[in-house]
């Protein structure tokens, strides 16, 4: 197995984890159950999304072979997919961003940042949604399936629920109600993802050019692919023992975070190796 | 709009790569970037025949560059529109200039047409010869080819002189881009969509 898309394994992944974390904190912000003074104690930690963001896109230019030449990514806007997303990624940083600048320094009103808020996060998805698209190249049939936007959805729930549970720890908020449906929604999420990447290495059987087949892609894929799924296994493990533990959660759930992103970076580089087209 | 395309001749190519070493001679090219590929397709399977078995092999080359679609995979994908068709010849380029290295074009080309440069930074691609072209001369490939399997003209000549077939095993589906080549078959030629043979000289292409 090959890691020349390593620049692009780490951008998808971190930037979904990212994403998720946001909406799934920016629904408890809009909900309004939130003091201004836990939000503002939630909002520190938040960088950690930002510093995701930023780590993301930093890899996203060694995946170019003139990065000096990045900003023409951009116009093909509207036409490919590609510049949709790096457009829409772009604005979800610049905003997001904003939205917490704004929060940690107190400034305008908070119904303003709230609507600020909730355009980052329809950009955020907008974000993903181009993400997904990029990789649905009709020429390539075994990217061209519905396990594509599956995969990268179940990236963002299970890394944005874990990160989400993470930040609202790390601010001395895991008694909240979304604190505690969290696990829930991991839990889910990678049963999920169990299920699916089975089903989905089932489906590379029928998938053949005169030349090529997707079994054929990458060696020992069931040996990584099982590594993987124990990985997540692993994560939940952790995340449901951090929780039930009173010590050291927060170093717990960084573990387990860190387990996860191990698990999605070895699963997304998968993807990125299975790539073929339907000709030679 | 006039669109140029490729006649490809399987019935009388020998696979000898001349196409293949004068394009890189006349652009340069390093050692891993082909504009144009020999795929060698082969297999083959033994029949009963009384009471002996008797083998039938098929083996035959298929001379591909970049096809010029008519919906070329790689245009759409384009972040930046580097990768463009031609409005004058049909022809599909890549501007060198403008092009950031994204290699989209090569993930979505069922042809392995677009190839990326890691010396020079950004993806490059047979441009049809365009400049000779426009001269009234034919691209490099084509008069260099010692058995004359290669042609090149506007489709409807080709359509006219050598028919309509444009995809044999292992090329993908026409309906994929609509490439503007005409193929005259080998006569052991297998239909699209065989999977019975394999490719024989993978390094090669």
């Amino acid at each position: 197995m090959g890691w020349h898309e390593f620049p692009l394994v780490v951008f998808t992944v971190l930037a979904q984890c990212a994403v998720g974390a946001f909406i799934l904190l920016g629904a408890l912000i809009l909900t309004g159950r939130l003091e201004e003074a836990s939000l503002r104690r939630l909002n520190r930690p938040m960088l950690i999304i930002w510093v995701l963001m930023g780590v993301a896109f930093a890899a996203s230019t060694l995946h170019l072979g003139s990065p000096l030449r990045a900003p023409n990514a951009l116009l093909r806007l509207g036409g490919s997919w590609l510049s949709n997303e790096i457009f829409l990624g772009s604005l979800f940083f610049a905003l997001g961003g904003l939205f917490w600048l704004l929060t940690l320094l107190d400034k305008v009103s908070p119904l303003l940042r709230k609507v600020l808020l909730g355009i980052a996060m329809l950009l955020g998805v907008a974000f993903m949604y181009a993400t997904i698209h990029v990789y649905m190249i009709p020429t390539v049939p075994t990217w061209n399936t519905p396990f594509t936007p599956l995969g990268f959805f179940l990236t963002s729930v299970m890394g944005g629920a874990l990160l989400a549970q993470l930040l609202l720890n790390l601010s001395g908020q895991g008694y909240r109600l979304m604190a505690r449906l969290l696990p829930w929604l991991g839990a889910l999420a990678i049963v999920v993802a169990l299920g699916s990447s089975v089903a989905h290495a089932m489906s590379l059987a029928g998938i053949q050019s005169a030349i090529q087949s997707a079994i054929d892609l990458v060696p020992h894929y069931q040996s990584l692919l099982i590594i993987r799924l124990a990985l997540l296994a692993a994560v939940l493990a952790l995340w449901l023992f951090a929780l039930r533990s009173m010590r050291h959660q927060p170093l717990v759930l960084c573990a387990s975070f860190v387990l996860l992103l191990a698990a999605e970076m070895l699963g997304r580089n998968l993807f990125y190796n299975l790539h073929m087209t339907a000709g030679l | 709009m006039t669109q140029y395309g490729f006649y490809i001749d399987s019935s009388k190519c020998t696979g000898c790569k001349t196409c293949q070493l004068s394009c890189k001679d006349y652009k340069d090219l390093d050692v891993d970037i082909n504009y144009r590929r020999i795929y060698e397709y082969a297999g083959g399977s033994w029949q009963a025949d009384g009471d002996t078995w008797q083998p039938s092999i098929f083996s035959y080359y298929l001379s591909i560059a970049c096809n010029h679609c008519a919906a070329p995979a790689c245009v759409p994908v384009c972040p930046s529109g580097a990768m463009h068709k031609r409005s004058e010849d049909g022809l599909v380029v890549v501007d060198t200039d403008t092009c950031i290295g994204c290699k989209s074009c090569a993930m979505a080309c069922p042809y392995g047409a677009p190839q990326y440069s890691a010396r020079k930074g950004h993806m490059t691609k047979c441009d049809g010869c365009y400049e000779r072209v426009a001269e009234g001369l034919k691209p490099v490939c084509v008069e260099s080819c010692p058995l004359r399997a290669l042609d090149f003209a506007p489709m409807e000549e080709l359509h006219e002189r050598y028919g309509n077939l444009a995809e044999v095993a292992p090329l993908p589906s026409a309906s994929l881009t609509g490439p503007s080549i005409v193929i005259k078959p080998n006569r052991n030629a297998r239909p699209v969509g065989d999977t019975t043979g394999s490719l024989a000289n993978p390094k090669e292409v």
